[in-house]
């Protein structure tokens, strides 16, 4: 029996460490190139790093300016060491996400052990989600959100375990932290932490509730507050409100009734489509798009397919998770009285999924990754219910043979998963928010540039290009910063290139600009090679992307 | 068990308001047969019996008399488990559902099928306690081998589920993906084994079949298809707020519901995922069996309100599912062509304009076959359709010459050629105008039913 324990503690480590690996390996190749965002988290590291300031020459900001976008800084912060060790590159600035991503299993081996006491079905548990497709893919990508739901996640846990007042202050800390990592925990961690206070669905329900002093679990959120100061009284937050002004769905889909139901002009008079019963389905659908398991598991709206939190074939949980999570939540309702920790689940998943839920692309995985590791143990519910289910009304041969079936089918998938997310998916996202042809092109325009070149001339259609070009040269931040004046003003959409140095951003044209001399072309546009060359002093290097196509040409004109 | 006798008399009472109102919406929408419809009604005016538009409600009309004798009988099961008030407030939930509005008006096979499935479940249970076990399962083994034949024999279209158990079509599929990824220029190297342990055909079936699966959990097709933007051709099952009683009436049954209750439940719960399974078409209709046990759990959170001032409670609750009814019927109405599909509305407004024209001026007619079978709804409306007068192909304009006493009835695509955006600018009817042709009706469709070919259906003749 001893024996058996330990073996199962050894496999438990063997899984965590499994995990780990799929997480740090090849994280300069797959995904082959990085994205936009991750490169203006990795160069605003390098800023940080070099000068204190970010890329606009803002003094140690709580937010980086970036692309308008106000990203919150702490993932910056946090890659300035990776960034430190292996120099400015894709390995150091997914690095951090990678980390916490793999730290996410030993914490979620924490909080799996408070619902299932039985440690084979932990082990499964732990196998599942090491191995997840949202558990990898958002691991191997730099995205805050990441760095976000790790610290959820542990602010979570703490909330189930920590008994004493005392505790309570350190319960506040990871959300915190959270807070400052992503936009979305802003809206969730409060809700959460309020959910936790009173506790709606055990009043409703009748339950059983812990006599707690309300003052007392209320200090963790009335710190919340008070560490959430600094995001308040910032002079970014009427920017950062811009931003969720564009997102959010009252702005976006008012009067929120089809159109072709209007037949007044004040749409709130009409009353046979009323808008208030629209916004309540708009509302209640956006959240139970979050319980959905088609949706959890198979559904690629189209803002997810074109970005890079698309995970090929799936949408976010395994296949056979998701048929676990089913039966999961008849569990999850049979228990919901009995315990608060299923409670917890629900408020986690809503709270979770709220600020996603307010936007007019509502099922957004990213917005809302918070709620995956909740969702997962409702699918361990599941899969303990199947098993004891199994064990009651089976013979033991049977039994045997279905669990083994079970297992089998689920380390398949778990292969699938990997080949899947390591290899398969840099074919179908190495598009337009992966753009090809940075990566290998800016290291050859690096070194031409060190011959006598006076200008670069970029023509891509992406409206922040300009940012691959300061990433993969490790730009000189103190250069780019005295630009801050020149560049579009935040509030402004579109197109974000600005010139620098010898960098023109502007439409290709060769018959105007054949007559340039010292001069480099980047163009993706579509170009008639006989004819350029038959400038002379003239040269063309075809940049290919991973899948082998032509992505960028590189005209040198002498 | 509850073993009072259920009333039909009380139940046809509750009904009859339905009844009215889904019949004056259906003859408000009025919409144009559909090729199920056709399949059925042909035959009958072949033999020179009535007149078309009668046949079609006559046809109609029979649907709901079987989906009525369905809910009956869901009725009469259900009340051997459950008390009178979730029986009947269950069937009247179904009843003002979109989806069984759609059901009878637009699909007699499925109907039939929904009858003739829920006639064979209430005689398993009304025979269940008096039968051995053995011939309990055959019984059982019997509704899903018909089901499944009734489902596989009577579509055009193969059931995407049963459409994936074809190992050549996963093998063609790995092969792609290991092409794909030895395209790769640079890539992570797995060994050759470690790939193949989920690169394999038998893999690849079986996680389509799993996908398949999971699509029958779909919340937003069942309870929020009118609110969101799913791009799907659907009707509801149940109105958004009946999904918060859905999750009340699921929370009282899996805590508080018997033994009964649950299994019963969980068997029409199957035989929705059989239907599922085996059933091609629209999201609505492969889940058409689920408003039985759907309807029960949402009706069943009637208990949830049994306390307090449960009066009030329900007053709300029943004025909010009259909202919900009115907004919908009032949105079937108005915004008819994105509820209903726009295939036959295109062909009822061909052959509706057809009508109002002397064809005897004409040689050749031509009616574009791109959205269907043409013949099938030419027989419909003008009855007599000769082959040497009419051509039931899609025509092209761009490499063949209009001619005088010809007629075309199509796409702007087909005068203009096809193109791959599907755009055609307004100012594209000018085009068709400049190749000396006269246009006679027009008529923009919402929906991309031919898609290359614009929305925009024309009747044109040669100047």
């Amino acid at each position: 029996m001893r024996k058996k324990t330990k073996l199962i503690e050894f496999l438990i480590l063997l899984v965590i460490a499994g995990g780990f690996w799929v997480r740090l390996i090849g994280l300069n190749i797959s995904p082959y190139s990085i994205n936009f965002d991750e490169a203006a988290l990795g160069y605003n590291a390098y800023s940080l790093m070099k000068t204190g300031k970010d890329e606009y020459g803002r003094k140690l900001p709580i937010s980086l300016r970036s692309f308008n976008d106000y990203k919150p800084a702490l993932y910056s912060y946090l890659s300035i060491l990776p960034i430190k060790i292996w120099g400015l590159n894709q390995f150091s600035t997914r690095f951090i996400s990678a980390l916490v991503g793999s730290l996410e299993i030993i914490i979620f081996y924490l909080l799996a052990k408070l619902f299932i006491k039985d440690k084979k079905i932990i082990l499964l548990s732990l196998i599942i989600f090491s191995f997840s497709p949202w558990g990898i893919h958002f691991s191997r990508v730099a995205f805050e959100s990441n760095l976000s739901a790790f610290f959820f996640l542990t602010g979570s846990l703490l909330l189930l375990t920590t008994k004493t007042p005392r505790g309570f202050v350190f319960v506040v800390l990871p959300f915190v932290l959270s807070l400052y990592s992503y936009h979305s925990a802003r809206l969730a961690a409060p809700v959460l932490l309020l959910c936790w206070i009173l506790d709606p669905l055990g009043w409703l329900l009748k339950a059983k509730r812990k006599k707690v002093p309300i003052f007392q679990k209320t200090i963790p959120f009335l710190l919340l507050v008070l560490f959430s100061l600094p995001l308040v009284l910032s002079k970014d937050k009427t920017l950062i409100l811009t931003r969720l002004r564009q997102t959010n769905l009252y702005y976006r889909l008012y009067p929120f009734v089809p159109r072709e139901l209007i037949t007044k002009s004040n749409p709130w008079l009409n009353l046979q489509a009323h808008p208030a019963y629209y916004l309540g389905g708009i509302l209640t659908g956006h959240i139970a798009s979050y319980f959905s398991p088609k949706n959890l598991s198979l559904s690629l709206y189209h803002w997810v397919r074109n970005s890079p939190q698309a995970i090929p074939e799936f949408s976010m949980l395994g296949w056979e998770e998701t048929v676990f999570f089913v039966i999961g939540l008849v569990v999850l309702l049979k228990k919901l009285s009995k315990s608060y920790k299923y409670r917890h689940l629900v408020y986690w998943i809503i709270a979770g999924s709220l600020p996603a839920a307010l936007t007019w692309t509502w099922f957004h995985p990213l917005r809302s990754l918070n709620i995956f590791p909740a969702i997962m143990i409702i699918s361990l519910l599941g899969i303990q219910k199947t098993f004891k289910s199994l064990t009651k009304h089976l013979s033991p041969k049977l039994t045997r043979l279905s669990y083994l079936s079970i297992v089998f089918l689920l380390l398949v998938s778990r292969v699938f998963i990997i080949n899947n997310e390591l290899v398969y998916s840099s074919w179908e996202t190495h598009g337009q928010y992966q753009p090809g042809g940075f990566k290998d092109g800016v290291p050859i325009l690096s070194k031409l540039l060190q011959e006598n070149y006076q200008r670069v001339i970029v023509d891509t259609p992406h409206a922040q290009s300009y940012i691959f070009f300061l990433f993969y040269q490790a730009f000189p931040p103190e250069i780019i910063q005295k630009y801050a004046n020149q560049r579009p003003k935040p509030g402004i959409e579109g197109n974000l290139n600005f010139n620098f140095e010898k960098y023109i951003f502007r439409k290709f044209d060769w018959p105007k600009d054949k007559n340039l001399r010292q001069t480099i072309f980047w163009t993706s546009s579509l170009i008639k090679p006989e004819e350029i060359l038959r400038e002379k002093n003239t040269a063309i290097i075809k940049i290919k992307n991973v899948i082998g196509n032509t992505a960028v040409n590189i005209i040198t004109k002498k | 068990m509850i073993n009072n006798k259920p009333k039909k008399a009380k139940l046809l009472l509750y009904h009859l308001p339905f009844i009215f109102l889904q019949i004056l919406l259906a003859s408000l929408i009025n919409h144009p047969p559909t090729p199920e419809q056709l399949t059925l009604i042909l035959p009958v005016l072949k033999l020179g019996i009535g007149i078309p538009a009668i046949v079609l409600w006559c046809l109609r009309l029979l649907s709901y008399l079987l989906l009525l004798l369905s809910l009956l009988y869901l009725y009469q099961t259900s009340h051997k488990y459950f008390d009178a008030k979730i029986s009947l407030f269950s069937s009247l939930l179904i009843h003002a559902s979109p989806a069984f509005f759609s059901l009878w008006f637009l699909h007699p096979f499925v109907s039939f099928a929904i009858c003739l499935t829920s006639w064979l479940v209430k005689n398993y249970y009304y025979r269940k306690n008096t039968q051995p076990i053995q011939r309990q399962i055959f019984y059982l083994g019997s509704i899903f081998l018909l089901l499944f034949i009734i489902n596989t024999n009577f579509h055009i279209q193969k059931s995407p589920f049963l459409d994936k158990i074809k190992l050549s079509r996963s093998q063609e599929e790995v092969i792609k993906r290991f092409m794909k990824e030895d395209t790769l220029k640079e890539r992570i190297k797995f060994p050759i084994f470690f790939r193949r342990i989920s690169y394999n055909k038998y893999y690849f079936t079986y996680k389509d079949l799993i996908k398949e699966i999971i699509g029958f959990f779909d919340l937003e097709s069942i309870f929020f298809q009118e609110i969101h933007p799913l791009s799907q051709k659907s009707f509801v099952l149940f109105f958004w707020p009946e999904f918060l009683l859905f999750l009340l009436g699921l929370y009282w049954l899996i805590a508080h519901g018997s033994t009964s209750q649950k299994k019963y439940i969980t068997l029409l719960t199957i035989i929705a995922g059989i239907n599922f399974a085996t059933r091609s078409g629209p999201p609505y209709l492969r889940l058409s069996l689920l408003l039985f046990p759907l309807g029960l759990i949402v009706a069943s959170s009637i208990k949830f309100m049994e306390s307090g001032a449960k009066k009030i409670k329900k007053a709300a609750v029943g004025l909010i599912i009259l909202y919900s009814i009115i907004t919908n019927y009032y949105s079937l109405l108005q915004n008819y062509q994105f509820w209903f599909d726009n295939r036959e509305i295109a062909y009822d407004f061909i052959y509706q304009s057809l009508q109002e024209i002397n064809l005897q001026n004409y040689n050749k007619i031509y009616i574009t076959s791109l959205i269907g079978d043409p013949r099938s709804y030419c027989l419909y409306y003008l009855k007599d359709c000769p082959e040497e007068k009419f051509s039931f192909h899609s025509f092209d304009l761009t490499s063949k010459n209009s001619q005088t006493k010809e007629l075309y009835a199509g796409f702007i695509g087909e005068f203009l050629g096809k193109r791959i955006d599907n755009i055609f600018p307004p100012a594209a009817t000018e085009e068709v105008r400049g190749k000396s042709l006269r246009i006679l009706y027009q008529k923009k469709l919402r929906d991309s039913v031919a898609f290359q070919y614009g929305h925009q259906l024309i009747i044109a003749e040669k100047q």
